[in-house]
């Protein structure tokens, strides 16, 4: 499998955590160009891992029963997939807010 | 031709205080096709979907020539076609097969109606044409075992002979594993079978067999 194809399935199982995540962490990034605080870079990392788990909770409970064999007969696994996903969204947050920390604080 | 054999052991599923499987077990050969039989709600398919990761299960373990198989990656040496639909939504059949590794043209020589849903979204197919492309790509791609859960639901009663056909042509370097409610067609395209019965797994060798495990009358 190549890496374009391994990028396109991780997006094609986690776009919906993806789009949530992405929308959060641009309000973040916004609400910290008003005021920088280290307690509010802390928050947002706390609150993230809260809006996460919602996120992956929900779309677990809508998504079909049989959806995942799609994956797991490419060789990607749930925990693979589920582990890029948070890497992506966590480390998209950490790159917005110390940028904008920087260029703001 | 290399022959393997998958062994599937020890199920254990548990769904609260309800135990579903507690000695689940099947084998696969090369060159066979392996029928599961089962009453409503005995649990083949969720021995399936365990075995294959898809759902919690306490205990199982899976090996193929007697080496213990690693279930993170276990779709590289079992290919499952699930009970419901596999395929997301939006994805285009050509992509499919290609991700799959399967030429899409040689599933259109089988199947001469699907040449124009080649760049068809699955959304846009009705369920038995989406069925059918699911079996095909599971089928035709690369795996030396395959596992069908009722591969002959949603097939056109036309189409339903020529899967027939299409599993014992793989099954001569495969080996395939086919469950169904329905016995006619397992019997029909099965060497041997096995039946679920109480949580456990019991080769059947003659039609008394089922009638024992209550699979018949």
């Amino acid at each position: 499998m190549t890496l374009r194809d391994r990028i396109y399935l991780t997006w094609s199982y986690g776009k919906i955590q993806f789009l949530v995540g992405a929308l959060y962490n641009i309000v973040c990034a916004q609400l910290l160009t008003r005021g920088f605080s280290y307690s509010f870079y802390i928050d947002a990392f706390i609150l993230k891992a809260v809006v996460y788990a919602i996120t992956y909770y929900l779309v677990r409970q809508f998504r079909g029963r049989d959806a995942i064999f799609f994956f797991i007969n490419l060789g990607l696994s749930r925990r693979k997939l589920q582990l890029s996903v948070l890497l992506v969204d966590f480390l998209f947050l950490a790159i917005l807010l110390t940028t904008v920390m920087l260029k703001h604080g | 031709m290399d022959k393997h054999k998958l062994i599937v052991d020890s199920v254990v599923v548990r769904f609260g205080d309800k135990t579903v499987l507690s000695g689940g077990y099947i084998t696969s050969e090369t060159g066979m096709v392996t029928g599961l039989l089962g009453r409503n709600g005995a649990g083949k398919s969720c021995m399936f979907r365990a075995l294959m990761g898809g759902l919690k299960v306490e205990n199982v373990m899976v090996s193929i020539d007697g080496v213990p198989i690693d279930r993170q990656i276990i779709g590289q040496y079992i290919k499952y076609l699930p009970q419901g639909r596999m395929l997301p939504e939006n994805i285009k059949l050509h992509k499919a097969f290609e991700l799959f590794g399967v030429n899409y043209w040689s599933f259109v020589n089988r199947f001469p109606k699907y040449s124009r849903f080649h760049d068809s979204a699955i959304w846009e197919l009705s369920g038995g044409e989406a069925r059918l492309a699911e079996l095909c790509l599971v089928l035709l791609s690369e795996a030396p075992f395959y596992i069908l859960d009722e591969p002959f639901s949603q097939i056109d009663p036309v189409n339903i002979e020529a899967v027939r056909r299409l599993i014992r042509e793989r099954c001569q370097d495969h080996g395939i594993i086919v469950t169904d409610h329905n016995y006619d067609a397992i019997s029909s395209v099965a060497d041997n079978l096995f039946v679920i019965s109480d949580g456990y797994t019991a080769p059947v060798h003659s039609r008394d067999d089922l009638v024992r495990f209550g699979y018949l009358r």
